[in-house]
């Protein structure tokens, strides 16, 4: 580094040479600054923008510097004057600092595309106007470095060091930019790196802004009473040690942590040489791959497939030359009709898939316009389906199709419904299931064989099949209704099973009554017959008196409590009739009698 | 800087310009149309390197000559018996002519659009002239809907032709009705379930009936059996007594005669009777005059 000298010599020869110097930079910067915001709004970029801003750091340097040498040149008699390039150093240490610390935070946030730039013109035309950039920031360095070594100004000096950064993160903005083209991002990192060097800038400035000061001088001049030269001097002495250890400080920060100048100068171009070489490792390295287990890898170069790579590590040229896409070819790919399986979903399960789920959320989601099929008799059904298939053609699969998965899909889908279109909905729904997988699994295997999309149909499988959500209700009705069938049959029968045996006792009760009866009616006319036979034995023998005795015995059994008038003779005879008293009979006295006597 | 270095900066930077500007690259399953000053002049259907003047003397235009699939919106068509049947369909094609295919459609929206219409116009065409029952029976040897199809693929390559695409196959991936009638469908289905289940309860209560007048019938015919073997069995038990009477009583009609009127007196005369005597009455003559008769 230069000696500084405190107390530049006013000259209007060096006067002169300064503003012309900083108007040249002024101009150069302002045009870098524009030029790199464009690049930066058109490719959307971070990087570039931090450039812009590092540029645009060394603009305001230069344009306070420029303002620093116009005080400092025509207000010399002014107190203050001579100390404003100091604080204008001062000024811009903070707003680089305050920037540097923007760009590198900025770095962290997960917002992405900042950060990536997109191929295509943009790009060409940011790499074009970089390249531009680092050619003018390295000449305004150098021309910056010798105005200021001539003139002996340190903001000058400073400034050309500043530009000369410049050109390292242009230069790796140009890197980047390149890489870029090859699909190797690295625009976070040089983003970083970017926002390091500002800081870096940002702290030098702000130690020499500080040093710029003599603070034991400043104190003797501006102090209203005269220090004592013991004090004078102490405060020299602290002073002293004081500047003693900022300049170690600010050279190890300066010197040794952050690219230190000196090593920067004397390495341009081992530094330079390096980072081609770093580059062109790295993008040599991006050809190689690695190909998975379950994969196989199509190997490319310009366009053309060279090669097929079984699991490993392989190499291609690097982008843009040679490519590889890696096909899946070992796993047994499904389709799926009718639904979507979402395999993130980590939520809970019902406790079963019914008929009238909606689907509507969950780990299946419905796709009710594949769902729906028209049967062979004119109904409705909810199907789901797999189908199960395996790439055999990788070439075919992934270069000579754009979407095969799609196309399988569409395929599975028309052959589902063609196949449905035969069956009846009782059959579709229990006894043709196995019958209707055979036929799409015979369907789908044609199918891949029309279309070529080089895979390998391995099975397919009805999922699910049941009437459409709306008819469900009347599904389950008919299961009612057969269990209401055999709830009625098996209440005639516990009807029958109730009547019979009773009836059966019934019938057996009859028939022991009638041989009761009978036994009875027997034996009371046995007993009667020989009651009468023992009765007439006798009564023969005195027949007479057993006839009156009889008779007698008899009658006072039925008069007895019996109301008995006796009518005189003379009376006119009548019966009445104990119920209608109105209807008078006549009888015949005698007859009446001689049916008594008999 | 040494010049050299400078040199070889400028070479390097030459060659990727060269690169960028002389070259193109088509990719497997790719095609490029080279033109010049949008004149084309070659078609490059192979995949590798190719080389061109920088533009605006060449200028590629870079088309994907991959397996495609069109899924055109799906379209209401009414069948030969005034069904209306909704259908989407899907078209698998290649651009075959790429030139032809830049002239005719530009790009894939355009074909897109061209193949709709030609879609359309053909598949309402097709399914003027069929019934329903040709897309949906139960009997598979009735349905003509996969010849539909491949009479449509034939028409579409056709038409395909003309716009620089090969159409590889075309197909009707669902055939849906449209939302009134999938209604009106709904509820035919539902009555069709109400009928079933209604046969079902029938079927149910005509067994059930059956099975009461069974047992009814058995139970009646058990009971009217033992009726009738009670009343035999009463009968000849009555008819046996009658005999035991007649054996017994026939010995002395007169006393059983005699007898019997006695007891009928007994019988007849009940609790509340009332007697009316005349004074002359044999009772009481009898009553009143027993002794005179003794003295007799």
């Amino acid at each position: 580094m230069n000696e500084i000298s405190n107390q530049p010599e006013p000259s209007s020869v060096r006067f002169k040479a300064l503003v012309n110097a900083s108007f040249l930079a002024i101009g150069a910067d302002i045009f870098l600054v524009l030029l790199k915001y464009f690049l930066s709004k058109i490719t959307g970029s971070a990087l570039l923008a931090a450039d812009a801003l590092h540029s645009g750091g060394d603009l305001a340097i230069t344009l306070t510097v420029l303002t620093s040498i116009i005080v400092n040149h025509s207000f010399k008699k002014n107190k203050w004057a001579k100390h404003a390039e100091g604080i204008v150093a001062l000024l811009i240490s903070f707003v680089l600092i305050f920037g540097s610390f923007k760009v590198i935070f900025d770095v962290f946030e997960k917002e992405g595309a900042r950060y990536s730039f997109t191929s295509g013109i943009p790009l060409v035309i940011a790499f074009l106007g970089i390249s531009i950039a680092c050619a003018i920031a390295i000449s305004m360095s150098h021309f910056k470095i010798k105005v200021g070594e001539k003139h002996n100004s340190i903001a000058f000096i400073a400034e050309g060091m500043h530009t000369y950064s410049d050109f390292f993160t242009s230069f790796g903005v140009w890197l980047t930019l390149f890489l870029g083209y090859f699909s190797i991002h690295i625009e976070r990192v040089m983003t970083f790196i970017v926002g390091i060097f500002i800081l870096r800038i940002g702290i030098k400035i702000l130690i020499k802004a500080i040093l710029f000061f003599n603070l034991p001088e400043l104190l003797s001049s501006y102090s209203k009473k005269k220090l004592s030269k013991k004090a004078q001097e102490s405060i020299k002495e602290i002073w002293e040690r004081f500047v003693q250890i900022f300049k170690k400080i600010g050279s190890t920060i300066t010197q040794k942590i952050f690219f230190p100048d000196d090593w920067i100068l004397k390495n341009k171009k081992k530094l330079i040489f390096s980072n081609i070489f770093l580059v062109i490792t790295l993008y040599i390295g991006t050809g190689f791959y690695n190909i998975l287990p379950f994969q196989t890898g199509v190997k490319l170069l310009f366009g053309e497939v060279v090669d097929m790579n079984p699991p490993g590590l392989h190499f291609h040229l690097p982008k843009p030359f040679g490519n590889v896409i890696k096909v899946d070819t070992q796993v047994i790919a499904r389709v799926e009709s009718g639904f979507r399986t979402n395999w993130n979903y980590e939520g809970a399960e019902p406790e079963a898939y019914l008929w009238e789920f909606t689907h509507t959320e969950g780990r299946f989601s419905k796709a009710p316009e594949e769902a729906i099929a028209l049967t062979g008799d004119e109904n409705l059904v909810d199907t789901n389906f797999i189908c199960y298939y395996r790439i055999i053609d990788p070439i075919k699969y992934a270069l000579n199709c754009e979407n095969s998965h799609e196309i399988i899909r569409s395929l599975f889908c028309y052959e589902i419904h063609t196949v449905l279109a035969h069956y009846n909905l009782d059959a579709l729904l229990t006894l043709d299931r196995g019958k209707i997988q055979r036929e799409l699994i015979r369907n789908m295997k044609e199918e891949v064989k029309i279309t070529p999309v080089g895979v390998e149909i391995l099975n397919v499988f009805m999922r699910e099949a049941h009437p459409p959500i709306e008819v469900v209700p009347e599904y389950r009705a008919v299961a009612s209704a057969r269990e209401q069938k055999n709830e009625i049959i098996h209440k005639a029968n516990a009807y029958a099973n109730d009547l019979l045996p009773r009836s059966r006792g019934n019938a057996e009760t009859d028939i022991l009554q009638s041989y009761a009866f009978a036994t009875e009616k027997v034996d009371i006319a046995d007993g009667k017959a020989k009651s009468f036979l023992l009765k007439n034995r006798n009564f023969s023998k005195y027949k007479s008196i057993n006839k009156i005795s009889l008779w007698w015995e008899t009658v006072e059994k039925a008069f007895k409590d019996k109301f008995i008038y006796i009518l005189p003779i003379k009376t006119k005879r009548r019966v009445y009739s104990s119920e209608k008293k109105d209807k008078i009979k006549d009888i015949k006295s005698d007859k009446y009698e001689n049916s008594l006597g008999e | 800087m040494k010049k050299k270095h400078i040199y070889l900066m400028v070479f390097i930077l030459v060659v990727i310009l060269f690169y960028i500007l002389c070259t193109t690259v088509v990719y497997q399953g790719r095609m490029s149309i080279l033109m010049s000053f949008g004149k084309p002049v070659k078609v490059i259907t192979n995949p590798g390197i190719y080389l061109k003047f920088p533009y605006p003397f060449n200028s590629v235009e870079k088309i994907d000559a991959r397996l495609n699939m069109l899924q055109p919106s799906p379209s209401e068509f009414l069948t030969a018996d005034k069904k209306n049947l909704i259908l989407e369909s899907a078209v698998c094609y290649r651009i075959s002519d790429p030139v032809l295919f830049i002239k005719t459609v530009r790009n894939k929206k355009g074909l897109e659009m061209r193949i709709t219409d030609l879609l359309a116009s053909h598949t309402g065409l097709l399914l003027g002239v069929k019934e329903l029952s040709d897309i949906i029976n139960i009997d598979p040897n009735k349905i003509k809907f996969r010849d539909m199809n491949a009479e449509l693929t034939k028409l579409i390559r056709i038409d395909g032709k003309d716009l620089g695409i090969y159409v590889s196959q075309v197909f009707i991936k669902r055939v849906m009705l449209p939302y009134e009638n999938t209604l009106a469908v709904y509820k035919r289905m539902r009555a069709e379930r109400d009928r079933i289940a209604k046969k079902y309860i029938a079927e149910g209560e005509e067994q059930a009936l059956r099975i009461k007048a069974e047992a009814d019938k058995e139970s009646r015919t058990i009971i009217a059996k033992a009726k009738s073997k009670a009343s035999i069995i009463k009968g000849k038990a009555e008819a046996e007594a009658m005999r035991i009477y007649g054996d017994s009583y026939k010995k002395n009609i007169g006393f059983y005669r005699y007898l019997r009127t006695l007891q009928a007196y007994e019988k007849m005369f009940g609790e509340k009777t009332m007697i009316v005597l005349d004074e002359k009455s044999a009772i009481l003559k009898a009553l009143f005059s027993g002794n005179k008769n003794e003295k007799k």
